[in-house]
């Protein structure tokens, strides 16, 4: 979030600000004080602001809380609860618990459970390798969505995966991802929200966003939808990302294709990095954002060539795509599709650009000119 | 972003025995349930030892703690009843304003918040009064946003308008409240900040 241009009034309606006035949050504390040493010039305006909302607030401030909260603090402690603790969970889970449940409790619960039985299953699968990690897994051609143990909720795309950390969600919440998937990160003050992806590390406070890390592309991509979101990038960097920007990593750094990117979408390209800033892409017609439309079932290519459509297509539908002339790949296409076979695809793109198909077999996809 | 979300989360940690869920349910319903207890008794810190009395029995109880879809209402029921009970059992009998507001869910009024808000100093003063001279629905809003601390979906929900409405109403209101607090500090002199650069800019342009 950008807060340069907020006035008094705007910072009033914010979330983390209310959060730093009332001291109740560390994180949008630390946030707001480190923002006043950046932009001394923002004094004023955030002197008006925190008057305002402690005024309505009844005069609830970070001094009233931290004697509060102290107290609060002091009287857990004293019946022997230690923050950051796991303590005895309630004995349900039980192989013939089962019937315990049943009846008992309302479908909300239900559905909790289900998605637990889902997790184990998704770490027997992929148990082969000797790995204690929690995984969540998808395979070409599926997605998956579900919420982590924290509450907040991710859509997994096509052929990935995604590795808890050891100790995720009792102080800290890690992971690692192969692949890519949109979060909607649960706000927890206390443990702040990374994502270790190979060329770049992500670190979150409550927000929405996509990570496109396939090991096989030529890009990586984080795009955020709102909230606020911080990229380490490998070799040392930090890039600050504001709402409806993308961040996008040459990986195989190929000038020529950043260039087309940094051109086309006036991107703010750093000089001899391999990244660079983008606004998300809007497709014309119902203004549904490119990079996301994955989590709706949509299949969506924006100006792409056919090699990276291939690729999209392949994981997709769980197929393997063959060229047999090299000209095609460079074929570019721009399409939106709505839970459409890969034939009646492929069909629709013959119309635009002139190219042949054949499936070899169920699997196999030979693209001829 | 999802606040109710979130505070779902917490409460399933809860249950699991996780006990910084504890802490986290009480960071994130602190100004809506301590400014509960105020509305409710006038007493901030009454109000702090009950909602922390309530998490502590929460904490007790999470092996059967029920399924909850509404924590905050949830929260603030249990604080009702444990508030309530603190007052009858005549801890606290040499209070004053303990006898305030004790039927169910009593509708606040607008005096009692403005009542409630309105600290000794001047300029608390002032901003009451430019409180005041706001329209009732202006006022309502301000209440449930910032004093009850409820989200913008609750409030466009219990008002009958949209978000966006609520959102905007809340916003102009605030623009109001900023007019007035700053005509009310140029009349009383610049804030210090403001004072310094103004001498310094002297100095610069003599």
């Amino acid at each position: 979030m950008n807060y340069l241009r907020h006035k008094a009034e705007d910072l009033v309606m914010d979330e983390s600000f209310q959060q730093y006035c009332s001291g109740t949050n560390p994180l949008a504390v630390r946030f707001w004080e480190q923002w006043q040493q950046e932009y001394p010039e923002k004094k004023e305006v955030v002197r008006v602001a925190r008057l305002l909302y402690l005024q309505l607030n009844g005069g609830l401030d970070a001094q009233v809380f931290a004697n509060h909260h102290r107290q609060f603090t002091e009287a857990i402690q004293a019946k022997g609860i230690e923050p950051g603790r796991q303590a005895p969970a309630a004995k349900v889970i039980r192989p013939n618990g089962w019937k315990w449940y049943a009846g008992s409790v309302a479908a909300a619960l239900t559905l909790l459970i289900g998605s637990m039985i889902w997790m184990e299953r998704g770490a027997i699968d992929t148990a082969a390798v000797v790995d204690k990690r929690p995984v969540y897994a998808s395979k070409a051609g599926e997605r998956k969505s579900f919420q982590l143990p924290d509450g907040s909720k991710v859509v997994l795309n096509a052929a990935s995966t995604l590795w808890l950390e050891e100790g995720f969600n009792s102080g800290t919440r890690k992971l690692t991802l192969e692949g890519e998937a949109f979060f909607d990160v649960a706000q927890n003050p206390s443990a702040p929200f990374v994502i270790h992806t190979e060329e770049m590390d992500i670190t979150v406070l409550g927000t929405a966003f996509n990570v496109r890390a396939y090991k096989e592309d030529e890009t990586n991509e984080t795009s955020l939808i709102n909230g606020r979101v911080r990229v380490d990038l490998r070799r040392g960097r930090q890039v600050y990302l504001k709402p409806n920007e993308k961040l996008v990593i040459n990986v195989r750094k190929q000038p020529e294709e950043l260039q087309t990117i940094s051109t086309k979408r006036a991107a703010t390209q750093k000089a001899e990095s391999n990244y660079s800033i983008a606004p998300l892409t809007h497709f014309p017609q119902d203004s549904a954002t490119v990079e996301l439309s994955w989590v709706d079932n949509r299949l969506i290519f924006a100006d792409e060539t056919f090699e990276d459509i291939a690729r999209k297509l392949e994981r997709w539908y769980d197929v393997k795509i063959r060229f047999n002339a090299d000209e095609l790949r460079e074929y570019r296409f721009t399409g939106n599709f709505n839970k459409e076979t890969l034939q009646r695809v492929l069909e629709v793109m013959q119309l635009s650009r002139g190219f042949n198909f054949k499936f070899e077999d169920e699997k196999t996809v030979v693209l001829n000119p | 972003m999802n606040g109710n979300l979130s505070t779902q989360a917490y409460w399933r940690q809860l249950r699991e025995g996780n006990t910084d869920a504890l802490s986290a349910l009480y960071q994130l319903h602190y100004v809506g349930l301590i400014n509960y207890g105020v509305k409710l008794t006038g007493d901030r810190d009454l109000a702090n030892d009950s909602f922390t009395a309530v998490l502590l029995e929460l904490w007790e109880k999470r092996n059967t703690l029920p399924d909850v879809t509404n924590i905050r209402s949830y929260l603030i029921t249990c604080l009702h009843r444990k508030m309530l009970h603190e007052i009858e059992s005549g801890k606290r009998r040499n209070n004053t304003h303990l006898q305030l507001n004790l039927d169910q869910e009593a509708e606040w009024s607008h005096e009692d918040y403005i009542l409630a808000i309105e600290g000794n100093d001047e300029l608390s003063r002032c901003l009451t009064k430019a409180f005041q001279q706001l329209t009732q629905r202006q006022q309502q809003l301000l209440r449930m946003k910032f004093f009850d601390n409820l989200d913008y979906e609750h409030i466009a929900l219990e008002c009958g308008i949209t978000k966006r409405t609520a959102y905007n109403i809340i916003y102009d209101a605030l623009k109001q409240l900023k007019q007035e607090l700053k005509g009310h500090e140029q009349a009383i002199g610049l804030p210090v900040s403001e004072m310094l650069l103004a001498v310094s800019l002297l100095l610069i342009f003599q």
